[in-house]
């Protein structure tokens, strides 16, 4: 049944997926020098993963997709009244929950994944641009990517509690992003972990409440 | 026989059954020995909780109306001849009663009920004259 | 007799209205129940807390013999639910739906579904979103009923489906009854449907349950009286089980639970010319029941007086 449960939610997050995999190419595209759109383009290609221009695109870009669908599988879902179909399904309450969450967050990693690979990968192969390169210039993606899954449980959890959307329903979505940023500007590493951790804690503990007093 | 129940009416639909049956069987419509759907035929047909069909049924025993073999199913019993003529007699000037005052309040006279007496009965399948 | 549905002072607010108010509802195994009330009762409120979709303020809900609040899995597997409006993922397929939800139980009929789905000419292929009312109150009932269920709970299932579909529905209902031992809570607004099938009905009025009794037996006990006097009738009356009154000028119309001998006492203490007794159907007696103080229409008024003005001639 876990099996079937993922299959929903990750062909419920396709469209959004698409949406993001699009963007994703939407941004490399013109750093790689190739015309995405027909009045974009540049004329010559950016050195990669040097200035880390490509980092503000990847979080606008990408942290918008992690909140909508965080907000897609909690409150669109429960405005949709399936909630009603699948909860009193024999499954624990909090199982339906870590499934959605496990396919939100590897679907946020991996495009994410998708683009630092496409890049890397175009970056790392001789002769397209005039710069060294090594795989570990990456990293700063990465960890943005993390960060984003932050974003992702925030505005999941944003949909998991019940407020008004003209009040106090976005706080936690908000309260992440504030929380990713902080981990950015660690100067130190371990400083980072500990905020990073610190706030996925916060973000499923309140979750995992939400999930079991809501109504629906 | 065809059975029909209406949820419109004043009449629980228990005993629209009830009254259904009896009719069948005074008009002659059913005979003795024959078979009745059963109560979940019934049921399925008329789209009725099958407890319904089965107090109709139960109560239409209990008065001798109809027999249940087991395992064979529901059948119109034999006339009854169980009670006796006291007994029947006193249940049916009952019943005269009420169609006697009900007639003098319409205004009948005692000739033209008669008459209207007459022509009904036909419709319905008396026993013919034995003892 | 053990009951498949308890609640113990089951109470719910919304904001400052008591939408539940310390419900006790008990529902023997194998009988058809048929929940009763209008629109803002506390019906569907009511059975969300049964299935745990709505958290109760006070009290508790009791399914199977398991606390609602601690249901395991196991139990939920024999309690099958459809919600108000028949929620289903519309983007599926009906075999889609079928896949996923027959995923989560350990006793599915496929056979059954089969049978439902050929019998309504509904092919695997086709998207639910396209699907009309009808079709897919019954692939939700299909679905509901696969796994073989101790336990139906259906909110409103009848509602918006036309009178053909809605005869439909009820046959299959009639089908599961026919299966022992199943025990069938529903709410509905189409009285007539309730009379077919329900053995036992319970009405919610302003979140309390006011009537909760064989099916026949509340019919039977609801009676309508007109009392004609040769003046103006009375405007009130007080009588044990006055449900509703209403002064027509010279008739005086009552509605009352049961009548007995203390009843037909005050009610002949009035001196009436006349009183007719008028037996009700479901649905008559439900409306009588639940309706509330009768306020006159302003139509009525003018008729009224229009008649009286007639009367008045006549007299002269």
């Amino acid at each position: 049944m876990l099996k079937q449960l993922a299959i929903k939610e990750l062909r419920e997050s396709l469209g959004l997926l698409a949406l993001a995999t699009l963007c994703a190419i939407g941004i490399i595209g013109p750093l790689m020098g190739k015309a995405v759109l027909p009045w974009g383009g540049s004329s010559k290609a950016w050195y990669p993963f040097v200035n880390d221009m490509h980092l503000s695109s990847q979080a606008m870009a990408f942290g918008a997709f992690a909140l909508v669908l965080g907000l897609k599988q909690t409150a669109y879902e429960s405005h949709q009244g399936t909630f009603r179909f699948l909860l009193h399904r024999p499954l624990a309450r909090n199982k339906f929950f870590v499934v959605k969450m496990l396919v939100g967050t590897t679907a946020v990693l991996a495009v994410n994944a998708f683009m630092i690979g496409i890049y890397g990968w175009w970056s790392a192969s001789a002769g397209n641009h005039a710069s060294p390169y090594f795989w570990s210039m990456t990293i700063p993606s990465w960890k943005l990517s993390g960060n984003l899954v932050l974003v992702y449980l925030g505005g999941f959890l944003s949909g998991v509690r019940p407020a008004k959307w003209i009040g106090t329903r976005l706080v936690p979505a908000v309260f992440s992003i504030v929380c990713a940023i902080l981990v950015y500007a660690c100067p130190w590493w371990w400083a980072s972990l500990t905020v990073w951790l610190v706030t996925a804690t916060a973000l499923l503990t309140a979750i995992f409440y939400y999930v079991q007093t809501s109504d629906q | 026989m065809r059975f029909q129940c209406d949820t419109t009416s004043r009449t629980p639909i228990y005993r629209q059954l009830i009254d259904q049956v009896r009719r069948a069987i005074a008009c002659g419509r059913a005979q003795p020995g024959e078979r009745l759907p059963s109560v979940r035929q019934l049921s399925r047909e008329l789209v009725v909780n099958p407890n319904t069909i089965a107090r109709a049924y139960t109560e239409l025993e209990r008065e001798g109306t109809l027999l249940t073999q087991q395992g064979r199913g529901v059948f119109v019993a034999e006339p009854r001849k169980d009670l006796t003529k006291k007994a029947r007699r006193e249940r049916l000037d009952e019943k005269l009663d009420q169609l006697f005052i009900e007639a003098v309040h319409l205004g009948f006279s005692s000739e033209e009920l008669l008459e209207i007496l007459r022509k009904r009965m036909e419709q319905f399948a008396f026993v013919s004259e034995v003892d | 007799m053990t009951h498949v549905i308890e609640t113990h002072r089951l109470t719910k607010h919304y904001g400052s209205q008591r939408v539940v108010d310390c419900l006790n509802l008990n529902v023997e195994q194998g009988q058809v129940y048929g929940f009763l009330g209008r629109n803002g009762a506390g019906k569907s409120t009511t059975i969300k807390m049964l299935l745990g979709m709505v958290r109760p303020d006070s009290g508790s809900a009791e399914l199977l013999g398991e606390p609602v609040s601690e249901l395991a899995p196991a139990t939920r597997e024999r309690i099958a639910y459809i919600a108000e409006g028949h929620p289903l993922y519309n983007w599926m397929t009906i075999g889609e739906a079928v896949r996923f939800t027959k995923a989560f139980y350990s006793c599915w009929n496929s056979e059954l579904v089969e049978q439902i789905l050929d019998h309504f000419e509904l092919s695997r292929r086709q998207k639910l979103r396209r699907l009309s009312n009808g079709q897919r109150a019954q692939v939700s009932l299909a679905l509901a009923v696969a796994p073989e269920p101790e336990l139906l709970i259906l909110d409103d299932p009848t509602l918006g489906l036309d009178t053909v579909v809605r005869r439909d529905f009820l046959e299959s209902l009639i089908q599961i009854i026919h299966r022992k031992g199943r025990t069938i809570l529903f709410s509905s607004h189409i009285l007539g449907d309730v009379e077919r099938v329900a053995d036992r009905i319970g009405i919610m009025v302003d979140g309390v349950l006011r009537v909760d009794c064989p099916t026949d037996r509340f019919r039977e006990s609801v009676k309508k009286l007109v009392l004609s006097f040769s003046g103006p009738a009375p405007e009130e009356v007080s009588c044990p089980g006055l449900v509703n009154s209403w002064n027509l000028g010279t008739e005086l119309e009552l509605v009352l639970v049961g009548y007995d001998e203390t009843q037909r006492a005050a009610v002949e203490a009035l001196e009436p010319r006349n009183i007719e007794v008028v037996d009700l159907n479901l649905e008559e007696a439900f409306i009588e029941y639940t309706r509330g103080r009768k306020r006159s229409l302003p139509l009525f008024a003018t008729e009224e007086s229009h008649a009286q003005a007639i009367g008045d001639q006549g007299a002269a």
